[in-house]
């Protein structure tokens, strides 16, 4: 094995270390800069950080994975002949949906849903399935047409072209559809804060709302880090399966 | 063998394929050669159903081809293509044995089958664990040919296997599969637009020009029997030329009783083609050269009389 792939785990592994520690050390940032940390305003009743961190991955995993089931279904689903008519609204809603600011999401299920987890999830879930769902059509569609003409011309069936050809050659754009996925909804998630639906938007808006920059660093800090490791962590898995293509 | 009735393919406003008949003989190479666009591999793919004709029939040894389902009949049959389709994601081996293994075969059936097709093809047997991006162009387009081969179907579809070549591998991949369709004797529908290929690979010559089929034949009918003039321009005024390069000697000279050395002409194996030969009789400005077999001993002569049969068949009385 070469030395990279070793040095990016490496790398990932480091990512996810210093998230962990932080969240549950983080007096130690506020030792490190006492005056960037300085508590001003009024004292607010403070959520314990792995709470908070908790309740933000506990969101977006299931977000992200009901997401990325539906989007990879549907993306297959529009491989078939029948569908191709989808196809085309599937990338276009895509590419809409990317421009439509996820508060808005979030806005608009509150009313469905009332607040707290459950409207954030939705929005979240919706919001997770575009990029996957592009990718996915985008990732088997630019597959060597020689590959894909082989593939039948030998007697595969259509289920078995997509499953032994289509899929695993497009998993790497497919990886590449969950990793800006799963970072926007990293993001994103934070906003669920205002229906209160907890995370690490907690401290941020109640820092906002009372001037508090240390209490918005506390929940800004560590979804930045989280972000960034999960982008290593989707940006190794994209390479191992590149590689094997 | 294979027969078309009225096969027509139309895209649209396109008509790609009209109104083709034509049988295609067993255990013969049938090059389809036309212009780019003409409908050639349209008219392939309606063989193995890639492409449903719009109108027209396709049988295969009598039985047609919407009888069997679109998979199964390809399973039957050996399909090569211009830019190879090997699996990235699949090795060598992988990437031969998927035929045999859609038809369920034993894994050390495939495994004695994938070794025998590489000897064939004359690939180390190391070859089987790499991957596709490890082999240059010629090597792939082996492997191509051999997965067609795999499941050893009586038939052989080849969209221009061998146009992504360079023209010094191209050259040795034809040898080879010449080679090795005399040790086979498959029933071979190969498309191509180079004339010299078809000249080197060819039992029949089919041409075709704007969607229909415009000649049949052996490639030396072309000549004998004084083609139209799209087809005699579309196969070049060296056509003859190059004609020359299928055969022999040995099949085209002057027997000589006993031995007749100290002529001074100069002398050719058996084995040399009449083109060289015929190349020797201009660049020397001779009217004769002499024959030898492999041990040297004298044959006999070779003149251009020799060959006149060969394109004046029907008038020359024969
Ligand atoms: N799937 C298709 N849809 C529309 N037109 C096509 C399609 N396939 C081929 N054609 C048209 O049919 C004609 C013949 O194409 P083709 O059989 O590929 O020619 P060749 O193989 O002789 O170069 C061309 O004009 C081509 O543009
Ligand atoms: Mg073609």
């Amino acid at each position: 094995m070469d030395r990279e792939p070793i040095l990016r785990w490496v790398k990932t592994a480091f990512l996810v270390a210093v998230f962990i520690l932080l969240v549950f050390n983080f007096h130690w940032l506020e030792q490190l800069a006492p005056s960037l940390f300085a508590r001003r305003g009024i004292m607010i009743e403070r959520i314990p950080l792995p709470v908070s961190a908790w309740q933000h991955i506990y969101l977006v995993s299931i977000s992200s994975f009901l997401s990325i089931l539906c989007a990879v279904f549907l993306g297959t689903i529009a491989f078939f002949p029948f569908a191709r008519d989808f196809k085309e609204l599937f990338v276009d809603l895509s590419s809409l949906g990317e421009t439509f600011p996820s508060v808005a999401i979030i806005a608009l299920t509150v009313p469905v849903l009332g607040y707290g987890f459950w409207p954030t999830l939705l929005a979240l879930y919706i919001y997770g399935i575009l990029p996957v769902l592009r990718n996915t059509i985008t990732g088997i569609e630019n597959i060597d047409p020689g590959v894909m003409d082989a593939a039948s011309g030998m007697g595969m069936n259509t289920g078995e072209v997509l499953l032994k050809v289509a899929l695993p050659l497009a998993l790497p754009v497919i990886i590449a559809g969950i990793r800006t996925s799963v970072i926007i909804n990293i993001g994103a998630a934070t906003i669920g804060a205002t229906v209160g639906a907890g995370g690490f938007g907690v401290p941020i808006i109640s820092g906002i709302r009372s001037y508090d920059i240390a209490l918005v660093l506390r929940g800004s800090i560590p979804v930045a880090l989280l972000a960034v490791a999960a982008d290593s962590l989707f940006s190794n898995l994209e390479a191992i399966f590149e590689a094997r293509r | 063998m294979i027969t078309l009735e009225g096969v027509t393919k139309q895209f649209g406003t396109v008509e790609a394929v009209r109104g083709v008949d034509a049988t295609i003989r067993e255990g013969e190479i049938t090059v389809l050669i036309g212009p780019s666009g003409c409908g050639k591999s349209t008219l392939l793919r309606m063989i193995n159903r890639m492409i449903e004709p719009s109108s027209g029939r396709i049988s295969i040894s009598g039985e047609d081809v919407r009888n069997t389902p679109p998979e199964l009949l390809r399973r039957r049959i050996g399909y090569v293509i211009q830019n190879v389709g090997l699996f990235p994601h699949y090795t060598v081996f992988e990437n031969i044995s998927v035929v045999p293994r859609l038809l369920g075969w034993k894994r050390p059936r495939i495994e004695e089958r994938v070794t025998e097709l590489l000897d064939l093809m004359g690939l180390e047997r190391s070859f089987a664990q790499k991957k596709p991006r490890e082999l240059s162009g010629g090597e792939a387009q082996r492997v191509g040919v051999a997965r067609a081969l795999a499941a050893n179907p009586p038939l052989l579809l080849m969209d221009e296997p061998f146009g992504a070549v360079d023209p010094q591998n191209r050259a040795r991949l034809q040898t080879e599969f010449d080679r090795i369709q005399k040790q086979l004797r498959k029933t071979v529908v190969f498309v191509t637009h180079d004339v010299e290929e078809a000249i080197r690979l060819a039992d029949r010559i089919a041409v075709m020009r704007d969607g229909r089929l415009v000649g049949h034949s052996s490639p030396e009918d072309f000549i004998r029997q004084s083609a139209p003039p799209f087809i005699s321009e579309f196969l070049g005024a060296d056509y003859s030329l190059n004609l020359l390069a299928r055969h022999r000697l040995r099949d085209h000279y002057r027997p000589t009783r006993g031995t007749a050395r100290g002529t001074g002409n100069p002398t050719l194996p058996e084995t040399a083609s009449v083109k060289e030969a015929v190349a020797l009789l201009v660049t020397r400005q001779l009217r004769e050269l002499t024959v030898h077999d492999e041990a040297g001993a004298v044959l006999g002569t070779f003149t251009l009389d020799c060959i006149k049969n060969l394109f004046g068949g029907e008038s020359g009385g024969s």
